[in-house]
């Protein structure tokens, strides 16, 4: 395959050189002298402004058969030339027809027309309004434009006329179907079209004709690229179709060879590269058909039993379908080609089964076989037989769904699945596998990489940008919400007013209310389930709650950006994400619109100097919870919110932690709401202790008050020597205190927890010495007696 | 919306992704899928060069299918519910911000992360490319646009799952069952209706660009092969009915959806009673 690809594009190279020297002697011929079919021994008669003759009529008058007129630039009305003479155009003279009929018949033997420019024919069809119209033998067209034509030339009854190197194209106003044909020939033999360009015309479309030639032609932006009709004998080779509907349609023609030719792009809505329909004795071969709706197409084709099509060494690639057949299509010879990432390499058009074809050495881009013996030829047979593919030739709408998931899962569920593997439309029993090489005549796209290294810069610039972004700060453009621009004038910084929330059918707050005063610390104190954290949330405003809440005058849930500007929080578990302190703290600064050098200070105040280039993830529980602290510092809160702060800490850290806020608070006049577990935490630190339970405030106190209430009695261990016992006995109980010897040498008495003192007192008064002493029952109750009222 | 906070919380949640090794795995699945797809459709040596669209590159088309919505809805989805699991999502809304500037924080982040994970991979793509045998780089842009916007559009989808899940795990979840919705459900459910009523090019286009990954095929085709004939009489009724500004249809459909899965997620996290 690939020697005789490569000698194909040989063959397809020397063509273009043939085709320069005809070229070169046609146009010699042309300027010399009579061509083949002129006499030896005409005159020159000049044409054109200042010439012998003013018009062509006149000199057509005055030639003679075998003269050559000589036309000069200038625009003539249309002709007849019923002579045998050479009408060459120099300087592009025009002939416009002005709209009506033929712009130029050719009716004698023999003529030749070059160099002109051809334009204006009528617009009728049916009467076959064209450029150039030839209706007698051994006519040449020659390098002719012809434009704003219905029909380009058109050959009817003449044989043996040679088109060659003409710029043909159709009226620009009327659609495809409207438009003529670029070139027709009817009932003409030998006819040659050689080297024309036809655009944006309909077809070329020839009829009833033996022994045509059509090579080195460009095709483009038609409807039918070329178009047999019963044209036995014709051979067209070294031709490019580009963007027609369809490329190449032989029916009814019997001994056609098409080879050489490029077919590329052919998207028309039942566009083919190369058709055949019930024609014998075809040869295709060394063919580029590519990126066409469908390769090839067969109906028909051979059409007797006797009759021949031989597909050979083609390269049919790219294309939406490489083959379609009709089913009745059988004795195809189909060998060497190859078929190349077709979408689907194989379609059966209609129901049936394929008819008997010969595949036989084609290479397969999607053979998945394998080559042990390294020959060159697959050892397993290639099958067509795609599950989906079968499904879109009975419903082609289904072809939308190429390229989808979707399709590929029914295609593996094909292949798994016997049950639903189709009968496979081709079999190629000896698959080659490697396709060869591309014929230099089939040149692929011009993409230089010029612009692809523009597309490398801007998207890796765009990616540069991206990654630049994350060091691009901007500065807020809203005032900061610092305590300055607030309602600190306000007796109260915190009103919380008939706050209640609901989880489902859990009540977890009921009708809650209290005041915070400016620098006040306010302990809330609640068993798990209470309603701190659920309070604290709904203060924060980040969650929905009935009643109002208002931080500075601010209500959380309409205004809840400038309550929470006013609010320093510091969470139980304290979550941040896994950066460096400071970048954290700078982070959140932003969030806050802090001045980004108050983080250094926070850093500072909180004693995490050391620490500032640490990554969150590697600190102990205490530095982040002072983290945290620095983070609520950072928009120098009116009011701290701390959740459960030390449940985290250890006792040192717990103390060193509880001085920290105590201080801070106490400096900047902060107002600290906190909820604990912690009775010496609310000691050191509360003002006011609110006791909830079960979502209730059933209590506001002072800490000393809240330890009467948790534990509003110990037991007193008291050693004191052992001739004073019953006295020392004796002298609780005349003082109203529950006692009794614990018979282990001591005596226990039972004291209100916040009179301790009481009892000693009552010893010394009665010189009653104490040795030792020993609190053996502390109780502490993280919930209070639900008696008592809300100060 | 104060966009300075919206921006602080985008460079955070993209300085994060560049942090993590997924990112870069994606740049790196990325760039290889680019440069195959980009290698067989677009290059302009061998029998590529050709210029058609080829199965291999549909393929491709096909894996840019798989890979994209999966990295949007894997990234979306994470987002909101992974800083909710931690802690970190009521930590930051306790700072003076709205929920409608966080949200807007994280998906503008995200949507940098996953675009400069599409970007970069694209770039190595046409850098290979163009170190091998060139390509049409007005089509490599068109698709790196495509893919871009489809990311997006599934990011936007994993942002609703997000903010309606309380944990990682389950937004992941069903992420993925939208993932399997989207690749394969709705188009076996479509096929299956074609089948069964028959309906006419216009209904089965319509059917189809409702899912924003066919949209996004059409487009990748489009854009490699300038027409969608390919697709039959799909293809060709939106090719011709639709013409020039049938690009621009299909990038509209991906941004609608884009626009209107970030705006619900949007709606539901804003009106989110709890966390």
């Amino acid at each position: 395959m690939k020697l005789r690809r490569a000698a194909a594009g040989a063959r397809r190279g020397s063509g273009a050189l043939l085709r320069l020297i005809l070229g070169v002697c046609g146009l010699a011929a042309a300027l010399l002298g009579p061509g083949p079919a002129l006499g030896a021994t005409g005159r020159t008669l000049t044409v054109g402004a200042g010439r012998s003759f003013a018009t062509i009529v006149d000199a057509l008058a005055a030639a003679a058969d075998g003269d050559t007129l000589e036309v000069y630039g200038g625009v003539y009305p249309a002709l007849v030339v019923d002579k045998r003479v050479a009408l060459r155009g120099s300087d592009a003279p025009v002939i416009d027809g002005g709209g009506r009929g033929t712009v130029v018949l050719l009716s004698a033997p023999g003529i030749v027309f070059t160099g002109f420019v051809v334009r204006g024919s009528g617009p009728e069809p049916d009467r076959d309004h064209s450029g150039i119209t030839i209706t007698a033998p051994d006519v040449i067209v020659e390098a002719n434009r012809l434009e704003d034509v219905l029909f380009g030339v058109y050959v009817s009854e003449a044989d043996n006329a040679l088109v060659r190197g003409n710029d043909i194209t159709s009226k620009a106003e009327f659609d495809e179907a409207r438009k003529g044909d670029g070139i027709r020939v009817w009932y003409s033999n030998g006819v040659q079209l050689v080297g024309n360009t036809v655009h944006d015309a309909r077809d070329i479309v020839l009829w009833y004709s033996k022994d045509l030639v059509l090579s080195d032609n460009r095709v483009m932006r038609g409807r039918y690229g070329v178009h047999f009709m019963y044209c036995d004998g014709a051979q067209v080779e070294r031709n490019d179709f580009e963007a027609n509907s369809t490329g190449l349609y032989v029916m009814y023609s019997h001994n056609v060879i098409l080879r050489y030719n490029t077919i590329r792009g052919q998207w028309g809505p039942s566009g083919y590269g190369v058709g055949f329909k019930e024609s014998d004795n075809v040869t295709l071969s060394d063919n580029v058909i590519v990126d066409n709706r469908g390769g090839l197409f067969f109906d028909g084709t051979p059409f007797t039993l006797d009759g021949y099509a031989h597909i050979t060494d083609n390269i049919v690639a790219y294309n939406d379908v490489g083959v379609t057949l009709l089913p009745a299509v059988k004795n195809l010879e189909i060998t060497g080609n190859a078929f190349w990432e077709n979408t689907q390499q194989m379609s059966l058009a209609g129901s049936g089964t394929p008819g008997l074809n010969h595949w036989r050495g084609n290479a397969w881009s999607d053979y998945t076989g394998y080559d042990l013996d390294g020959d060159g030829v697959g050892d397993t047979p290639y099958r067509a037989e795609h599950t989906f593919e079968g499904i879109a030739d009975n419903e082609p709408l289904l072809r939308a769904f190429f390229f989808s998931p979707a399709a590929q899962a029914i295609e593996f569920a094909g292949q798994a699945l016997p049950v639903l593997k189709p009968q496979p439309r081709l079999v190629d029993e000896a698959p080659v596998l490697d396709p060869g090489p591309l014929p230099a005549y089939a040149a692929p796209r011009e993409h230089g990489v010029d612009g692809l290294v523009g597309a490398v810069v801007s998207l890796a610039g765009l990616a540069l940008g991206i990654v630049g972004l994350t060091h691009l700060t901007r500065e807020s453009s809203e005032h900061p919400m610092s305590a300055a621009g607030t309602r600190t004038a306000t007796l109260t910084v915190l009103t919380v007013s008939g706050v209640s929330k609901t989880y489902g059918r859990t009540r977890a707050l009921e009708s809650i209310g209290f005041d915070v005063r400016p620098g006040e610390a306010i302990a809330l104190w609640g068993a798990n389930g209470a309603g701190k954290s659920t309070l604290i949330k709904s203060i924060l405003g980040v969650i929905a709650f009935e009643g109002r809440i208002d931080v500075c005058g601010h209500d959380v849930r309409t205004d809840g950006k400038r309550a929470r500007a006013r609010i320093g929080y510091v969470p139980q578990d304290v979550a941040l994400y896994d950066e460096t302190i400071t970048d954290t703290l700078t982070y959140l600064a932003r969030l806050k619109s802090a001045p980004i050098p108050r983080v250094a200070t926070a850093i500072a105040d909180v004693g995490l100097g050391e620490h500032a280039h640490k990554r969150i993830s590697t600190l102990s529980g205490g530095l982040r919870q002072r983290v945290a602290l620095a983070a609520a510092l950072l928009g120098q809160p009116t009011v701290l919110l701390l959740d459960e702060p030390t449940a985290n800490l250890d006792a040192e850290a717990q103390r060193e932690y509880l001085t920290q806020v105590s201080r801070l608070a106490r400096d900047r006049n902060t107002a600290v709401i906190f909820s604990s577990h912690r009775l010496e935490e609310v000691q050191a630190l509360a003002d006011r202790v609110l006791l909830l339970e079960q979502g209730r405030l059933v209590a506001s106190l002072r800490p000393k008050d809240l330890l009467r209430r948790l534990m509003p009695n110990l037991d007193l261990m008291l050693w004191v020597p052992e001739a004073r016992r019953v006295d020392a006995l004796a002298c609780f109980m005349s003082h109203g205190f529950p006692a009794h010897l614990n018979g282990r040498g001591s005596v226990v008495v039972t004291v209100p927890a916040d009179d301790k003192e009481r009892p000693f007192m009552a010893l010394a008064a009665r010189g009653i010495p104490v040795l030792d002493v020993e609190i053996v029952q502390a109780r502490v109750h993280a919930t209070a007696p639900s008696a008592g009222g809300v100060a | 919306m104060n966009p300075s906070v919206v921006w602080t919380i985008a460079r955070r949640e993209l300085r994060e992704a560049l942090r993590h090794k997924w990112m870069w795995a994606y740049v790196v699945g990325f760039a290889g899928l680019a440069t195959a797809l980009s290698g067989t459709s677009l290059a302009a040596a061998g029998y590529a060069g050709l210029g058609g669209f080829g199965r291999t590159a549909a393929s491709l088309v096909n894996a840019l299918l798989l890979f994209v919505p999966l990295l949007g809805l894997s990234i979306g989805a994470g987002s909101v519910a992974g800083d909710r699991e931690r802690g970190t999502l009521l930590y930051v809304l306790s700072q003076p911000v709205s929920r409608g500037e966080v949200l807007a924080g994280k998906a503008v982040g995200a949507g940098l992360a996953l675009m400069l994970a599409v970007v970069l991979g694209f770039a190595l793509a046409a850098a290979a490319l163009a170190l091998g045998a060139g390509g049409d780089p007005g089509a490599f842009l068109a698709l790196t646009a495509y893919t871009l916007l489809l990311g997006w559009a599934m990011l936007g989808v994993g942002f609703v799952v997000s903010v309606s899940s309380k944990r990682s795990a389950s937004a992941f979840g069903v992420g993925l069952l939208i993932w399997l919705g989207f690749v394969f459900l709705s188009d076996l459910g479509v096929i299956g209706a074609t089948l069964a009523f028959k309906p006419t090019p216009a209904m089965l286009l319509a059917a189809l660009v409702a899912n924003p990954l066919q949209a996004f095929k059409l487009g990748a085709i489009f854009s490699l092969q300038s027409s969608l004939d390919v697709l039959g009489a799909v293809g060709q009724y939106a090719t011709r009915q639709i013409g020039a500004s049938l690009p621009f249809a299909l990038a509209g459909l991906l941004v609608a959806w884009a626009a209107g899965a970030f705006g619900t997620a949007y709606v539901l996290f804003t009106r989110r009673s709890d966390l």
